[in-house]
């Protein structure tokens, strides 16, 4: 046990630094954590090729596109339209011509000034991946994954949503594949057409139990309503928690001139920590914030913090709204959350 | 008008305290290679013209910090405030403007707000007078996302220089990553805790600033395959640069230029805090 708290100071030096407490500026709003991070919107695809070959590359037709190749050399690249105009290597192009070849070398940059709404195509003489962009496109691809913040055993979600402009799209094929905090990339995931441009999965577990961020691809295929063709790859990413902690009900109590908060909780990882408080009155002003790291082992303890009567405007303590997080100091990451109102674990 | 207001009285209030107060600038630079803690490479990111504008031709005491470019904010702040504390402490430095660029303004939020994580962190703040921050994801970098979506691929070249290896600096800045840490770890955003020292942003919103450099087409060419909304400087949109602190000015210059006093002048601005 002396081990341990000695291998935790020496971890986080400051872990017993003193307390600090503040006050939100007058008119802040409180803000519940976000389910998921904001949506990543894509209008760009991405093909790999594992030796020479062509790549289809289907256009929008609306605005130009451009063409990345990012190879392990340099390799050459042939880029071919559906009016049979190309643009052979070394050929630098024009604007006359409207296609034109902005950079050569292992990463090359292929510029369609404006394309048509049909199927161009770019030869590769060696292995390479090609990203395909349409910056003007109102063909686009908004992805997430949730929760953002995830506590093992909770479920996830791989969200997808496809608009031409202001119409969804129906009927595409929409794919997602994790890959976990090292890197590993696992088996491809088919999302479900949900209706209405949206396309979901939800998986009742990651496929490794490693903590930590994981990335998430997603790649869709299809054509609009007016039947023209489209590809798109979007990303998203959540973080899997440890399950470090487990926090019971908030309690308060005046002490002093100060707000007594705590928590019960049952640290399952010992470890570095910092307890935060946020609290809010009832119509979702915040007033005031509290935060200490602790030094905890693993077991049953208390968790408390005192926040200042003077900063709470006056409010009640019956009226008052409070969320409590322990946070990951040595490990980031959200050790557990509760709030007053919910009175559950996160 | 604010800005001015506020150095006025800052001035006033060192003027008043002459024996106590001596002024000194730090710059803090963005994210790159490991090599970015050699002080010569440090210095080289800025380029010597920033600096020399900045600190009114070196007459201002200075600190150019290098750490290690590849490591998440938490292990950059270590390195950044080891350095700040030793040259604070050794040099009776008590007022300290901070220049950052990029993920520089990141790792500067980590240590503004997270004054207990490290014993250094607190001694810093209170001498900070305030940020200047120059293009920080503070929303996250749609160029960091893409480097993710990247990941596996033949990550050499021309741009892909631009976007970063999926490095933990580069992860740190995806959008995703920034939500979460603006959710729990870091102040300053909508509905966090303000930070304890005032930070002023300057967004890039410009792509094409000259001819010469390939960062320019590799910043115009990143720009659209990523789809940055808004505007932007080809690595971090207007809207992210400006989620947290108070809007000084934007430039056109891009994120090449941006950390540099050339195609825009910016350390001639930074210079009128002195």
């Amino acid at each position: 046990m002396k081990k341990s708290l000695l291998l935790l100071l020496s971890l986080a030096p400051a872990a017993l630094g003193a307390d600090v407490t503040g006050r939100f500026d007058a008119g802040a709003r409180y803000r519940e954590p976000d389910t998921h991070a904001p949506a990543q919107v894509s209008r760009m695809f991405m093909r790999a090729m594992s030796k020479s070959g062509s790549v289809e590359l289907p256009a929008t037709g609306k605005g130009g596109m451009i063409i990345w190749t990012i190879a392990p050399e340099t390799v050459k690249t042939r880029l071919r339209t559906p009016t049979g105009a190309t643009l052979a290597p070394n050929d630098k192009g024009s604007i006359e011509r409207g296609i034109r070849r902005i950079k050569d070398g292992t990463d090359q940059v292929l510029h369609v000034m404006r394309t048509s709404p049909d199927t161009y195509a770019v030869d590769v003489d060696g292995a390479a991946t090609i990203v395909a962009a349409e910056p003007d496109s109102v063909l686009t691809l908004s992805t997430w994954a949730a929760p953002l913040s995830r506590q093992p055993g909770e479920p996830v979600t791989l969200h997808a949503e496809l608009r031409d402009g202001e119409t969804p799209v129906a009927g595409a094929k929409v794919t997602a594949r994790l890959a976990s905090p090292n890197g590993h990339a696992f088996e491809t995931i088919a999302l479900e057409d949900r209706g209405n441009g949206v396309y979901e999965t939800t998986l009742a577990d990651l496929p490794a139990g490693m903590a930590g961020a994981w990335q998430v691809r997603f790649d869709a295929e299809g054509a609009t309503a007016a039947g023209v063709r489209f590809a798109r790859t979007g990303a998203g990413e959540l973080v899997a928690e440890r399950g470090a902690a487990r926090l019971g009900k908030i309690r308060t109590e005046v002490v002093g001139d100060a707000l007594r908060v705590s928590v019960p909780t049952e640290v399952a990882l010992a470890g570095a920590y910092r307890f935060d408080v946020i609290v809010a009155d009832r119509a979702g002003n915040s007033l005031a914030w509290a935060e200490g790291a602790r030094a905890l082992t693993v077991g049953a303890t208390s968790l408390e913090i005192d926040v200042p009567l003077a900063s709470l405007n006056g409010v009640a303590v019956e009226d008052l709204f409070l969320d409590a997080r322990l946070l990951g100091l040595d490990v980031m990451g959200v050790a557990g959350r509760v709030t007053s109102a919910k009175q559950q674990q996160q | 008008m604010i800005r001015s207001v506020l150095l006025s009285l800052a001035v006033a209030l060192f003027a008043s305290t002459p024996l106590l107060a001596k002024t000194g600038v730090v710059f803090i630079h963005g994210k790159g290679g490991s090599n970015l803690a050699q002080p010569s490479v440090a210095r080289a990111y800025w380029g010597e013209d920033m600096i020399r504008a900045t600190t009114k031709g070196f007459t201002v005491p200075h600190l150019i910090v290098g750490y290690d470019g590849t490591q998440y904010m938490w292990v950059a702040g270590g390195q950044v405030a080891g350095q700040i504390y030793n040259w604070m402490t050794a040099n009776a430095i008590d007022d300290i403007v901070v220049e950052t660029h990029s993920f520089g303004g990141i790792v500067i939020r980590w240590i503004l707000s997270n004054p207990t994580y490290d014993s250094r962190y607190q001694p810093i703040i209170d001498r900070i007078r305030w940020v200047n921050s120059i293009a920080p994801p503070n929303a996250g970098s749609e160029a960091a996302n893409l480097a993710g979506t990247l990941s596996g691929s033949w990550l050499t070249g021309w741009m892909v220089d631009l976007v970063g290896q999926n490095t933990d600096s580069t992860k740190n800045c995806t959008t995703s990553s920034m939500s979460y840490y603006n959710t729990y770890y870091l102040k300053g955003t909508a509905g966090r805790p303000a930070l304890p020292k005032t930070v002023w942003n300057i967004a890039g919103t410009g792509l094409w600033n000259d001819f010469v450099h390939s960062e320019d087409y590799g910043l115009a060419t990143l720009s659209g395959i990523v789809g940055m909304p808004g505007e932007d400087d080809g690595m971090v949109s207007q809207y992210s640069a400006q989620a947290v602190g108070i809007v000084w000015f934007t430039t056109l210059a891009n994120h090449h230029h941006n950390r540099r006093n050339d195609y825009r002048k910016i350390g001639d601005s930074l210079a009128t805090d002195f």
